[in-house]
């Protein structure tokens, strides 16, 4: 074989072109490269229609069937294969075609299996696809045609009332339709078996011949299969069934699926014997009755009449439609859709029985009202196949009935809307009718009420007596009447009726029937209850109470009095009416009288104060008389109640309160002070008249708060902050302040004062307050506290004065003591008195010279400042001392000897303390004993909060007898041999005293003196 | 050879003075006794002494009273504290004074310069306790 290339590509599209199948190459773009004559053949289309053609171009959807989905589902499976790069197989896919000659106005059904299979080029992308087409149309619709088939079997084998089977033969499974437990009385399990099962169910006499029979259909390639056979049930008795079977065969031609139905035909036959007995039986019954008679078969809509159509309804005979017809034309329109309704829904639903009342057109145009009943009659599968009925003409009972009813409702509404319970009872006392406020009352029904069921609503107390009395009404025929408590639903409690009933007689005077009323007699009943309880208790109340209590009549006459009024005026029942008038004090008498009358005649209340009088001893008390009118419902005055209250002890009380009170203002306006008393919150409830006296203002001015049109402007705020101080916290309250004088217009000083008053718990009730003048104290005060000032000025003034004048004297004095000095030294003197005169002169110098010293050491003290405290010590400082008087210490060759040990150091000025030492040490050296030589003993020591100083001398000492009392005062000198001021100890006990402490001295003449000084030394 | 060259007496009374220059004199302790009469005069002698010119020898010694007019002896001490000198270390100044009063004493604390206080009158037995003391 030697072929040349072009040969092989003709030779392959010839080939492709004739292949038997469907086949369609697609280019990757869907555009049909070639296409094989078959495929051509099956779509109806020629090559040159469709070659180089977009493949969805050439085949659109059919426009005809909007379910077809075809084009999508190729499109779709199209791009899969581009994608992929693998075959598709499509679903079995419904696409018409076009009609030949029609010009695509008509469609062919097709049913397809499409495959789409990728033709890869080298390099792996798609070259082409490969659309390979089966045209299933015909085994699709054999498919669907044996469905078909089955479904309808189906149906008919359940209509005729047998059971449907299948067989699976390939599997060994048969299965029954429900059906086939009631026709052969099989359970559930029985639906699913074998094929075997039927074999064996089949009588054996029969088996063979349904065998044959079925194996000669199959070899023949037969469809159907009918049998009669007789089958077993499961009570194991025999029936003869008719078989129909249908049998499909494989693609071998082999069976695989068989479906059939079994109708056992002894039952069909059973059933249409009976049917056609009862048939004749019921035309023969129909025909006999006067009632209008139908039979309705349901299968054919026709319907039958008897002749009471004709008879009783005026129709005749030609003109019955044998159809439903002949009724619904006739049904009245209003009733119509109701009566259709009622009656489908009998049919439908499955149920026997119907009945309806309608209205019915006679053939001359009225309408009769029809009680229709109908019975449906079901084949022996179960539907409804036939429905007969007989119609009875109730119009003249429904005019009764409705008659009865119209009477009946118009007799009760009366009754009904009268406002008693109404009811009747039989004549032998059964009730048989309860107007509805009974049942609205007792929340009962009639059911419950009715004949004797009352008797569970009655009060049980009550329960004997009323049926009692109803039994003898009943019994005599007498109307009853009784009282009785019922019970109410709503509230659960028991109201009381008044029950009446009367018997209703014919005309020959025989009970037919009674008629009775309860009415509610409840309020007035618990009323009359209520008065009589009140009235007993009245009664007790006034006769076991301690005040007097009396009645009157509507004129004023007394009918009553309890025994009080007997037991204190001693009086007896003369008193009644207008004989209490004796007992009555006759200052008030004519008073009270007029006042009685006045309250009778208005009805206003009576209240008076009075006084009765116990007719033996003479003697009276205060009553306090009250009474008010009673009266009917008519407003009238229908009695009068009154009690006398014996008001003699706080009458008595009120009177000493008033004296008090009085007493209290008396005293109140009588004292020199402003007095005042305000409420918790200081409101002023009280001012005596010298307030108002004072200020000028009245009572009612005063009232309230009302300090600022009084107080001076400079004092108001502060005293209103104070005296808020005071009512906030209780304190006793106390001011200074200037009220203003109404009557000039001047200011005076009050010294403020207020004490609140608490009660039991502490609570504060009132304030008492007074306001003291004050303006000449404080007046003095202030000229006291300038006349201090000008003091103070003063003594600065001579402090200084002192001052300048000691170091203005001082400074002449030192230099004539100078120039005197060196003039004696240097002058000489012829007097031969010179030198004692010299001396005399001298010894006048020194004395000067002293006295100014010490003055100015006086001025000194007066100013101490405390920061010039600080701890001296002792030692340093008594020889700081000794040193300023080292010319007088050699002179007189004194000893001065020190222990300072026990209290080193003294808290004190400095320089005071020197000068306290100075002074000290001075004069026990200048009043010493000029026959021995002079010794000083200083030591200290800690007694309690002071520091001892004990100076001691062996000087001459001090009559302290003579002098003790003015040892310290100022320029008192003991000893005039010596020079001195006289000031040194007023000065030591200036000093000493001003700081806290305190001298005392202890001296024997010729001995010597001892001081001893108490520093105050401060705690640390 | 006597223990003092010059000595200031800083006083207005006239008296003080006098007494004063003849007790010093008497006593034989400078060389050259100088009297001025108020502060001013003596701040005057003192720049000038400073300065060094020539009349007004630096002194070693000062009495100065507080009660002065035109300038008295506080006034004379807070301008004397701001002068400058070399010799202000060597001048030994003391107070004299009739009666100083509390704060007069209190008050001279503030001035360390013044080396002590006296009363009048200056007695010998006071100068004696000077020279021994400061010299």
């Amino acid at each position: 074989m030697n072929l040349s290339a072009s040969q092989t590509i003709l030779d392959f599209k010839n080939i492709f072109q004739a292949l038997p199948g469907l086949y369609l190459i697609l280019s990757p773009e869907l555009t049909i490269i070639a296409v094989s004559d078959s495929y051509l053949a099956a779509t109806l289309t020629a090559r040159e229609e469709i070659l180089g053609k977009y493949v969805f171009d050439v085949f659109p959807d059919n426009p005809h069937d909007a379910e077809s989905k075809s084009v999508a589902s190729l499109k779709s499976s199209l791009n899969y294969v581009l994608e992929h790069r693998q075959s598709h197989f499509m679903p079995t896919t419904r696409y018409d075609v076009p009609s030949p000659g029609s010009s695509g106005h008509t469609f062919e059904r097709r049913y397809w299996a499409p495959c789409n299979t990728p033709v890869l080029a080298e390099d792996g992308t798609v070259a082409y696809i490969i659309h390979e087409v089966r045209n299933v149309t015909e085994q699709v619709q054999v498919e669907k045609e044996i469905a078909s088939r089955q479904h309808n079997l189906l149906l008919m084998a359940e209509a005729a009332g047998g059971a449907v089977w299948e067989c699976d033969i390939p599997n060994n499974k048969m299965t029954w339709s429900a059906s086939y437990k009631d026709i052969f009385g099989y359970d559930d399990d029985a639906l699913e078996t074998v094929p075997g099962r039927w074999s064996e169910l089949v009588h054996p006499d029969d088996l063979q011949q349904a065998r044959k029979s079925i194996d000669r259909v199959v070899a023949a390639k037969g469809k159907t299969w009918t049998g009669q056979y007789r089958y077993r049930k499961a009570d194991n008795s025999y029936t003869t069934v008719l078989d129909h079977g249908y049998i499909l065969y494989d693609l071998e031609g082999r069976p695989v699926h068989m479906l059939g139905t079994m109708v056992d035909l002894s039952k069909q036959l059973e059933q249409e014997r009976k049917l056609k007995e009862s048939n004749s039986r019921f035309e023969l019954i129909a025909k006999a009755t006067n009632d209008v008679i139908w039979d309705w078969n349901l299968l054919d809509d026709s319907l039958w009449w008897n002749e009471g159509m004709q008879t009783l309804y005026g129709y005749k005979a030609e003109a019955i439609e044998p159809t439903i017809v002949s009724w619904t034309n006739y049904i009245h329109p209003d009733d119509l859709l109701r009566v259709k309704e009622s009656i489908h829904h009998v049919i439908d639903s499955g149920e026997t029985n119907w009945e309806s009342e309608y209205r019915f057109r006679c053939a001359n145009g009225s309408y009769k009202i029809i009680l229709d009943r109908g019975y449906v009659i079901h084949n022996p599968e179960g539907a409804p196949v036939r429905m007969i009925g007989a119609m009875l003409d109730i119009t003249e009972a429904k005019r009764l009935e409705q008659q009865q009813q119209e009477s009946t409702a118009f007799a009760r509404r009366i009754l009904e809307s009268l406002p008693l319970m109404a009811w009747t009872a039989t004549p032998n006392g059964a009730v048989d009718y309860y107007s509805q406020s009974w049942f609205d009352y007792t929340g009962a029904n009639f059911d419950e009420l009715k004949a004797w069921g009352w008797s569970n609503i009655i009060h049980p107390d009550d329960a004997d007596e009323t049926l009692r009395l109803w039994k003898e009404a009943l019994l005599n025929g007498e109307p009853y009447a009784g009282e009785n408590r019922w019970k109410s639903a709503k509230t659960g409690t028991y109201r009381w009726f008044l029950a009446r009933a009367v018997p209703i007689r014919d005309e020959e005077g025989n009970i037919t029937m009674w008629a009775g009323s309860h009415t509610d007699i409840h309020d007035q009943k618990t009323l009359q209850q209520q008065l009589e309880e009140s009235s007993r208790k009245f009664l007790f109340l006034s006769e076991s109470i301690p005040q007097m209590v009396w009645s009157a009549n509507p004129d004023g006459h007394i009918d009553y009095t309890n025994h009080r009024w007997y037991e204190y005026t001693k009086m007896s029942e003369e008193s009644l009416g207008f004989g209490w008038a004796p007992a009555i004090h006759p200052d008030e008498l004519q008073n009270l009288m007029g006042t009685w009358m006045h309250c009778v005649a208005t009805g206003d209340p009576l209240e008076f104060e009075v006084r009765f009088q116990d007719m033996e001893a003479k003697t009276y008390r205060w009553f306090l008389l009250r009474a008010l009118p009673m009266r009917n419902e008519g407003k009238e005055i229908v009695k009068w109640f009154g009690t006398a209250t014996d008001i003699h002890d706080q009458k008595q009380l009120m009177q000493q309160l008033e004296e008090t009170t009085r007493r209290f203002r008396f005293l109140g306006d009588s004292i020199v002070q402003l007095v005042w008393i305000t409420d918790a919150s200081g409101y002023h409830e009280y001012f005596n008249q010298r307030w108002r006296d004072y200020t000028g203002l009245t009572l009612e001015e005063s009232m309230g708060f009302i300090w600022n049109d009084v107080l001076h402007p400079e004092d108001q705020q502060r005293a209103w902050d104070r005296w808020q101080h005071s009512l906030r916290t209780g304190e006793f309250y106390e001011i200074e302040y200037r009220f203003r004088n109404g009557r000039d217009g001047t200011y005076r000083w009050f010294l403020g004062q207020a004490m609140p008053m608490r009660d039991n718990d502490g609570n504060i009730l009132k304030w008492f307050g007074t306001c003291t003048d004050i303006e000449d104290h404080k007046r003095a005060e202030e000229e006291l506290l300038e006349k201090n000032l000008e003091l103070e000025r003063i003594n600065q003034d001579l402090d200084s004065f002192v001052y300048t004048a000691s170091h203005d004297l001082k400074l002449p004095i030192i230099n004539m003591a100078g120039i005197f000095e060196e003039l004696t030294q240097n002058a000489s003197f012829n007097d031969p008195d010179a030198p004692r005169m010299i001396d005399m002169f001298n010894k006048s110098l020194q004395q000067i010279h002293s006295t100014i010293h010490d003055l100015a050491e006086v001025v000194k003290v007066q100013r101490i400042d405390e920061r010039e405290r600080e701890q001296v010590q002792l030692e340093q400082l008594v020889e700081d001392v000794q040193v300023s008087i080292q010319d007088l210490l050699r002179d007189t060759r004194a000893t001065i000897i020190t222990d300072f040990s026990a209290a080193p150091g003294i808290a004190f000025i400095k320089a005071n303390l020197k000068s306290i030492f100075y002074n000290l040490i001075t004069n026990a050296i200048k009043y010493r004993a000029h026959d021995r030589q002079p010794m000083v003993h200083l030591s200290t020591r800690h007694k309690g909060d002071y520091i001892e100083l004990k100076v001691q001398d062996n000087g001459m000492g001090i009559d302290m007898n003579k002098h003790q009392s003015k040892l310290f005062q100022m320029f008192k000198r003991f000893h005039n041999h010596v020079h001195g001021s006289g000031l040194g100890l007023y000065i030591v006990n200036r000093l000493l005293t001003n700081n806290g402490g305190y001298i005392n001295i202890e001296s024997t003449l010729n001995e010597g003196t001892t001081f001893y000084l108490y520093f105050k030394q401060k705690k640390a | 050879m006597k223990p003092l060259k010059t000595i200031l007496l800083i006083d207005d009374d006239e008296t003080t003075n006098y007494l004063n220059h003849r007790l010093l004199t008497r006593m034989e302790i400078a060389d050259d006794i100088r009297v001025v009469t108020n502060g001013e005069e003596a701040l005057d002698y003192l720049t000038k002494s400073f300065q060094g010119q020539e009349g007004y020898p630096t002194p070693d010694l000062i009495f100065v009273d507080i009660k002065m007019s035109v300038m008295d002896g506080f006034e004379f001490l807070e301008e004397y504290e701001k002068l400058e000198g070399a010799q202000k270390d060597r001048i030994v100044m003391l107070m004299l004074t009739s009666s100083a009063s509390f704060y007069d004493l209190e008050k001279l604390k503030q001035f360390p310069d013044v080396r002590r206080h006296y009363s009048k009158p200056l007695a010998e037995a006071d100068v004696r306790e000077i020279l021994q003391e400061y010299f």
